[in-house]
């Protein structure tokens, strides 16, 4: 749950201006915006990598504070939109260890929950555990960097852009993957499209304010709506 | 010289081999490779027949280890190359008697003696190098040297330089070639590759902040996880107390020649 939540760059700009929302147990949420809208700036606060300039939030019912992060990076799994600055172990095997292992899980544990992440990405332990980060494809680099935060077992996951610069086969297969998965989640992104196959509520935020929350169907299919705000109908309405 | 292999980190082409120098974990590869090292370079000047009994084993090795002749001598000539250069000023130092003059250019035979016999243990050194990056990729060297006491903390800042220099020459690539496609000019000038590596360096910073706020999201606290090793088995006990013996017995036969 956030609530009023303002906070501004170092430099004064503004980034968020008094945003309100609620996550439901279990809840597909889209986020969508245009560039600048703050939507990546909230996305960090959401498990403590920001903290409130001022407002609240709340995580799994505790609010959020310095006291209370470990909680709530236990709590929110964030992936980040360029699976490049999440990879940062040299290893598939290793990467995907890195959040488990700082969870304090050791020996067979570890690489059994290591293997289960790999598998519910869809990719084999036995062909990508050795793999190198920097030799796998782009597709392969996002669904290890959200195994890594799999791993970790979060109740809900936030996505940053998720199917960006994903060829359609891709995007395809990750819808799949996030309709399967039973977290609760938000998903951040310019992808109508998928917001609309994959998440049943929609918020959209426009520089720094929630300037549209309810279900995608309604909300997506708004024209008018989504043309005010940077935005334009999905393909899948448009025609 | 090791910064000479940086870039030939990541080409450990024979790293999926299945030999005998394959089945030693990465420690103990490491540990035969530093003794091999220190062995052929302490002994004095002018041991051949030790030096000789070094390439022999280490052609053994190679043959072993099922790696290229043809790959390891390439990567030696690169190597050897640079440490020639490096070393002419020892043999044209003049120490001894002349053997050959051209102008202020003197070769003397103690010069010569010492020039050969520091190239011959850098021949040795490099080869025994490139058999071991060639076999054993950079992730496993790194916490190889980890497992012997290195910090941790020095282990995963080269992990993570080691991780991104395929990013950074990518990016590096995708600017000179956005560059170039506005500049109209065949290469890169040098001014426009100064602007490139400053942008880097500025991409580099962002992309370090957004790495370190990836690793906090997993809940990073400042402490890098210990890794698990696995004990050595005694056969690789064994290896390394041969590779330490005949590292000993050629130094002291050398040294104090019965």
């Amino acid at each position: 749950m956030v609530e009023e939540l303002h906070y501004s760059y170092p430099d004064g700009t503004a980034a968020l201006r008094g945003i309100t929302l609620a996550l439901g147990a279990g809840e597909n949420v889209a986020l969508v915006g245009p560039n600048g809208s703050g939507k990546s700036t909230l996305l960090l606060h959401l498990n403590g990598l920001l903290l409130p300039g001022r407002g609240r939030i709340e995580v799994g019912g505790k609010p959020l504070s310095a006291s209370t992060l470990e909680f709530a990076r236990r709590f929110v799994g964030l992936v980040f939109q360029n699976p490049e600055d999440q990879l940062f172990m040299p290893t598939v095997a290793e990467d995907v260890a890195f959040g488990p292992q700082n969870l304090s899980l050791k020996g067979e544990k570890l690489r059994e929950c290591v293997r289960s992440a790999l598998e519910q990405v869809g990719l084999e332990p036995a062909r990508f555990l050795q793999r190198q980060s920097f030799n796998l494809s782009i597709g392969e680099k996002k669904r290890v960097a959200l195994a890594g935060v799999l791993a970790m077992e979060p109740e809900v996951l936030v996505l940053d852009e998720p199917s960006a610069g994903l060829d359609p086969r891709s995007r395809r297969r990750l819808m799949r993957l996030l309709a399967e998965l039973p977290q609760t989640k938000l998903v951040a992104t310019h992808d109508l499209d998928m917001a609309l196959e994959t998440c049943t509520r929609t918020i959209v935020i426009d520089r720094g304010q929630v300037v549209a929350d309810g279900p995608s169907g309604h909300i997506l299919a708004d024209r008018v709506l989504l043309e005010t705000h940077g935005l334009e109908l999905p393909l899948s309405l448009s025609r | 010289m090791i910064l000479l292999h940086v870039p030939t980190f990541s080409l450990a082409a024979y790293a999926q081999g299945d030999s005998f120098w394959h089945r030693l974990q990465p420690q103990v590869r490491l540990a035969v490779a530093l003794l091999s090292v220190l062995g052929a370079v302490l002994l004095p000047e002018g041991a051949w027949n030790y030096w000789g009994l070094y390439a022999a084993v280490l052609a053994i090795l190679v043959l072993l280890s099922q790696v290229s002749p043809v790959a390891l001598l390439r990567r030696l000539a690169v190597e050897l190359v640079f440490v020639g250069v490096l070393l002419l000023t020892i043999l044209l130092s003049g120490r001894g008697t002349p053997l050959w003059t051209w102008g202020p250019l003197v070769i003397a035979d103690g010069s010569l003696l010492t020039f050969a016999s520091v190239l011959v243990r850098s021949a040795l050194s490099l080869w025994v190098l490139n058999l071991l990056t060639l076999t054993t990729p950079a992730p496993s060297l790194l916490q190889a040297l980890a497992g012997f006491g290195c910090p941790a903390l020095l282990v995963r800042v080269l992990e993570s330089m080691l991780r991104y220099v395929a990013v950074l020459v990518d990016e590096l690539g995708s600017m000179q070639r956005a560059a170039q496609a506005r500049s109209g000019a065949r290469a890169a000038r040098w001014n426009i590759l100064g602007n490139l590596l400053g942008a880097l360096f500025l991409r580099t910073y962002g992309r370090g902040e957004r790495t370190y706020l990836a690793m906090q999201a997993r809940g990073f606290a400042g402490r890098f996880p210990e890794t698990d090793a696995r004990p050595w088995r005694p056969d690789e006990w064994l290896i390394t107390t041969a590779a330490a013996l005949f590292a000993v017995s050629t130094l002291v036969l050398a040294w104090w020649p019965l």
